[in-house]
Order: C-alpha cells, then structure tokens, then sequence
C-alpha cells in the first residue's frame, strides 16, 4: 500500500472524488432520495443521536424558573409581571411576541407601563430580514427596556439545531432573546458568549421540561408559589404545553425520543431557550471543528482509502470483484467507526461534521472505476502517464 | 348469554381505538371543515376525525399530525374528505417500503440546505407563543382607533374563517341608537361607504360579528363632519408660526392630523404640502410610507 501512497495517480483520484461531491452540491435535485439511509435518518444528523440517547441531563437547572403563562391575556400578564417583579428575581425573560396590539386599548396600554416600570425584564420580538438588513418587531419596542429576538435557525418543521447569538448591521447590533437575558443575569457569561464572535451557535441541548421548575402562572398570582425559590433567579415566561397535543409554540430538537421518525414535535419554545440559558451558563458551548480543518481530515482519510484501493485495484483487482459485497461492509464499518467518533467527540462538546469524509470515503471506490477510464482515455490522446490499464482488469 | 354483551361492546371498543385523529398543526389561509353541510373554520391544535372532510381554498394548505404518528399536508385548492388518507396514519414500522416510496415523492426535486450555512434564510422558526389576535382574526394595529372625515380608508383585518358570514357591527357611544350592522364580504371595510349607509357624525365603536368564531372586543371609530373637521384645522393651523411656508403648513397638519389617527386626512395633507413643494424628498417619502403604511390606495 506504501507504495501508491505517493503516486501521482492517488492524488488526482482523491481529487477526482473530491470534484464528485462538488458536482453533486450543484444538482439542484435531492439525490438523496435514492439513499436509505438517508431515508431513514430525513433530516436527522448522526449527531443527534448522540444528544437523544447519551448527553440527556437528569439534574434541574435551578437556576431558571419558568411560569406557564398559558391563555393568560394581556391585563393578567402585567399583573403576573407585577408580582414576580416584586420577588426580587435576577432577570424576567418574557417569551410571550406581542407583535400587534389586542382588542383591548387597555389592556395594552395597561401592559406597557408595567414593562416600562420593570428594568429587569427582557421581551420577546421576531427578527425579519429586509433586504439583508435585520430588522425587529414588537409591539412593545417603545415600552420595554430590554429585548432579544426569539427566532432559531432550522428550517419549517425541521429539527432546531442552533441559533444566533447576535445579528449586526451598520448601525445596531440585535441580541437574542437569551443573550439579552445574560447580559442581566451574569455580564462575564455574556462577555464569553460575545468573546466567541460565532454566527451561529449549536445548541447544548441537556434538559427537557421535566428538568426545568415550572409552575402556573394563576398558582403564582394566587401566591401558592415562594417568593423566595424566585429570588436572584432567571424567570422565564412563556408558552408550556401540558396537555402533550398542544403543538402552538412546539419545535423538533434533536431530544426527541423517537429520534429516526420524528412525528410530533417535542420541546417548547421556551424550554429550548432554557437550554441556551443553561449552556451558556455552564460554559458547556460546542465546538465546532473548523471547516478548513474538517476538509483537510476528509482529504488524508480519502487519500488513505484511495491508496489501499488502488493497491488492490493495480495487483489484485479480481479480488476486488470477488469481495466487493465484502469491501462495501468495510466501508460501512468505516463509517460506523467514524460516527462514533463523532458522538464520543461531541460528548466533549467537540463537534465534528463527518458527512464529506463520509461521503468522499462511500465514493473512492467507485471513482477509481470513472478515473480509470478518463485516464486511459487521455493517456491514448495525449500520452499521459498513469499506472491505471485495462490489463489490470 | 354473556356473549351477547361482550361482543358488541368489543367491536364498539375496537371502532374507537380504529378511529383516525387528525391533528391541525400548521394552517396557511384559508382552510374549512364541512360539518352538517356547513363551512366551520377551524384553529392550529383542532382535532378532526376520518369522517370529517375539509376545504382548501385557493393559496392556502393545511398540515395535520394524524395519530400523534406522521405529518399530512394538503395543499390543493380542493374538498378534501379525511377517510382518504387514514392508511397514511399507520405507523410506519408496518411499511417501509410505502414510507420509502412516499419519501421520495415529497423529497425530490427538494434540495435540503444546511440551515446553519444559510442562517438570515433559516430564522423563521419564532421560539415563543404569539399574542396579538382574537379567534382567528388578526387586526392591524393602527385600526385600535380610527378617526375620519373624507378620503379612502378602509379598516382591515386578516381572517381564516369564510368571509361571507362575517358582519360589522357599529355602536353609538353617545346614544341610545340600534346598532348598526353591515355585510361584510372582503378582508377590509371602506368607511368612506358609512355616510350613503346612513351613519351619521359620532363616536362609534365597533366590532367584527362572526358566528361561532370570535368574541373580539371592541375598537373605537369616530365620524367627523366636514365642518367639524375644518374647525380642527384651524384650531391646529393657530399654532403655527405666521412665517412658515405653505407646504411646511400642510406638511405639519398631516403630522398632527396622523398622530389623531385621522389617516386618509393626513395623506391629503401630506400630498398637498408635495404638490407645493415638489423637489422635497421628505414630503415624497412620509406621501408614500403613509399611503404604503395605512395601505390608503
């Protein structure tokens, strides 16, 4: 194998397999319609799997109480807002977008001084993109101290995977809806978040509501609820569904248990920004393999793979026709080997994206099959040199 | 004897544990169930049977979740009766090969980006409950309260359920006056048609009727009459400097005219002050924004 380890002919068919994919990238057709496995794992990330079976945190994070606000109106809210204010909490996250008025001027108007007279308190609004610029709306833009947008980044019904921490233009720079909270709660923690300068952040999802405290919004106006658990606390506010069939503010994450066929959504909205809270809290960020890192390992395992095929290709190829039911197990193998990598890294918080390796190492063998022929072909019409011949076969 | 008993109740336990739950989960436009001959909207988290059937009207489409178990999406402007696809409701252990084959159809042609690398493309997903409507109505914010004299103005609201039930119901706030009730057909109501209906100058408010839908509050709407109207002008045209120039008058009664919520008004104005100025960019711009904004067209 040592010996095709630097020919020029595995170079220029790890090249080869690299061209490939690229080609495949522009295909504006899901080819993988015609991969089960992909079929199987739609929008699935082998990643996730390591999120739904292993990193699953039993621990409450008892630093972030959430209160259901459930069909609570407007009026009701301010009066809820009124009351967890006055328990000396570190920071209220409302995770209620009030993104028009109501059918009640009051009410509204009622709403809104009590967000302006609470400096503690974060709201909820929707990031929209105008012409590459973002934008923010709330109704309450005016009244509110604080705010942060609440919006994740997957695609409709897909599974939410990251968010954005920040989002700049010229002019302003527009924070989340839990980096604002942050910035209240513990500025260091929120200096770390921004020292890390990332677009976008994978979210360490540990918890699911069963790991977060959450109480009911009528419980803690009827003061059946301490005060005193909510002081110096995160208290979130927002949509928690008890029924199990309420889908209203319900998003996929990779913690669903029924990870392969995700049918049901499985988290709400307001658990996910818990998660982030949690995260960042705990210093517990992923990280990602940069991508320029992440090609170069796909190009040596590729490279690898070429070499030792091309050894069988040259000396043995008969074997290869014989065993290559045998040789597809072995890649697959690989792959499996490579999975577990993947999932023992992100136990570490350590991501890795696997799928060009993947993919670059299912297609070697079968690239030899297409360089073979293309340099033979230019071997006959401009004498090129190359160790491939038919009489291999 | 006992068999007697016990049969029936058996097929009538397994009938019930056959029946097909669909589960409204995502609702674009404008979508209906039929009950009793009837087009009955219906709301996100709705359950719907296999006996029950649904419209789609035009641009519109439904998702359901049906037996906690797959996503069904229905996007054909057509009548849809929900029996049809009770067998795509079985779990998918059973067939693969069928989910297989159904996944191709719905994925090619579908090309799946990487969220992550695409972020300002892939932020829709809002991780928070939405408030600010009321049973399936949402209403423009500016609409709360309205004041209006003359021009083309029409409240507007967005509405799932059929429009051709709906009606708007205005009260006197200052008399003992029957309400008064007009059809409702479109997504707007022009108020310039008050007058001819015979409503005369007063406090109002009002409030979309839709039945079996919605219990909106209400909104508040003042009719002017022309004279009144001009007595505010010149009450407003009292503060100005006597130096300041014609366009900057009108521009400036349109601001205040705006700030009362006299909308149509504050566009004449707006466009008054750019006839007589009409090189100024700012009087271009607020003409246009108001007219976008207040959609006065």
């Amino acid at each position: 194998m040592m010996k095709y380890l630097f020919i020029r002919d595995t170079i220029f068919a790890t090249i080869a397999a690299f061209l490939i994919i690229a080609a495949f990238k522009f295909i504006p057709l899901n080819l993988h319609i015609f991969d089960p496995v992909k079929a199987a794992f739609s929008d699935i990330q082998f990643n996730d799997l390591a999120f739904s079976k292993i990193k699953k945190e039993e621990k409450f994070d008892e630093n972030i109480i959430i209160i259901n606000v459930d069909t609570a109106k407007r009026k009701d809210i301010a009066r809820l807002l009124t009351t967890v204010s006055n328990c000396n909490v570190s920071v209220i996250g409302m995770d209620v977008l009030f993104l028009d008025s109501s059918t009640s001027n009051m009410a509204d108007r009622m709403l809104g001084n009590v967000m302006n007279s609470t400096p503690n308190l974060v709201v909820a609004e929707k990031l929209i993109w105008v012409k590459g610029k973002p934008l923010v709306q709330n109704y309450y833009v005016s009244e509110a101290h604080n705010t942060g947008y609440a919006n994740f980044i997957g695609e409709e019904k897909g599974v939410i995977r990251s968010y954005s921490p920040f989002e700049k233009d010229s002019l302003v720079v527009h924070k989340s809806f839990t980096s604002a909270i942050m910035e209240m709660a513990d500025i260091n923690n929120y200096h770390a978040l921004e020292k890390r300068d990332n677009e976008i952040e994978l979210i360490n999802y540990k918890r699911s509501t069963e790991n977060y405290m959450v109480f009911d919004w009528l419980d803690v106006l009827d003061n059946k609820v301490d005060a005193a658990l909510l002081k110096n606390k995160i208290v979130l506010l927002g949509y928690i569904d008890n029924t199990g069939f309420n889908i209203a503010d319900k998003h996929y994450t990779p913690l669903n248990k029924d990870f392969i066929h995700k049918k049901v959504p499985d988290m709400d909205g307001v658990i996910i920004h818990a998660n982030i809270l949690s995260m960042i809290m705990a210093n517990q960020f992923i990280h990602k393999m940069p991508n320029w890192l992440n090609f170069l390992l796909a190009v040596f395992l590729t490279y690898l793979h070429i070499a030792i095929f091309v050894n069988y290709y040259i000396n043995n190829h008969k074997w290869l026709h014989v065993r290559f039911i045998d040789i597809v197990a072995i890649q697959f193998l690989l792959s499996i080997i490579f999975i577990s990598v993947g999932i023992s890294l992100l136990r570490l918080n350590y991501y890795f994206d696997f799928t060009l390796p993947l993919y670059a190492i299912m297609l070697s063998l079968y690239v030899l099959y297409f360089y073979e022929g293309f340099t033979n072909w230019i071997k006959k019409k401009y004498n090129f040199k190359t160790i491939f011949s038919h009489s291999n076969h | 004897m006992k068999l007697i008993f016990v049969i029936p109740l058996m097929i009538a336990c397994s009938n019930v544990q056959a029946q097909t739950l669909f589960m409204a989960y995502k609702i674009t436009g404008k979508v209906f169930q039929i009950k009793k001959g009837q087009q009955i909207s219906f709301k996100t988290g709705n359950y719907l049977n296999e006996n029950d059937s649904i419209i789609v009207g035009p641009n519109s489409s439904v998702v359901f979740i049906c037996n906690k178990l797959s996503l069904l999406e229905l996007s054909r402007q057509q009548l849809y009766p929900l029996k049809k696809f009770t067998s795509s409701c079985k779990s998918p252990a059973n067939s693969y090969a069928a989910e297989y084959f159904a996944y191709i159809l719905e994925a090619f042609g579908k090309v799946h980006d990487k969220p992550e690398e695409h972020r300002k493309k892939y932020m829709n997903n809002l991780g928070g409950i939405v408030r600010g409507d009321c049973g399936g109505i949402t209403f423009e914010n500016y609409i709360d309260s309205v004041r209006y004299c003359f021009g083309n103005f029409s409240l507007r609201w967005k509405l799932l359920n059929t429009v051709g039930t709906a009606s708007i119901v205005f009260n006197s706030t200052t008399s003992e006056r029957p309400a008064f009730s007009l059809p409702v057909k479109n997504n707007s109501f022009s108020v310039s048609n008050l007058s001819k209906e015979g409503l005369t100058e007063d406090a109002y408010t009002w409030k979309m009727n839709i039945a079996g839908v919605n219990d909106c509050q209400e909104k508040y709407f003042e009719l002017w009459s022309k004279t009144e109207f001009d007595k505010l002008i010149t009450h407003i045209e009292k503060n100005f400097d006597e130096k300041l120039q014609k366009a900057e008058k009108n521009y400036r009664i349109g601001f205040y005219l705006e700030r009362m919520h006299f909308f149509s008004e504050a566009l004449y104005y707006y466009q008054k002050a750019l006839k007589l100025s009409p090189s100024n960019e700012i009087y271009e711009k607020t003409s246009l924004l108001v007219a976008k904004t207040y959609k006065l067209y």
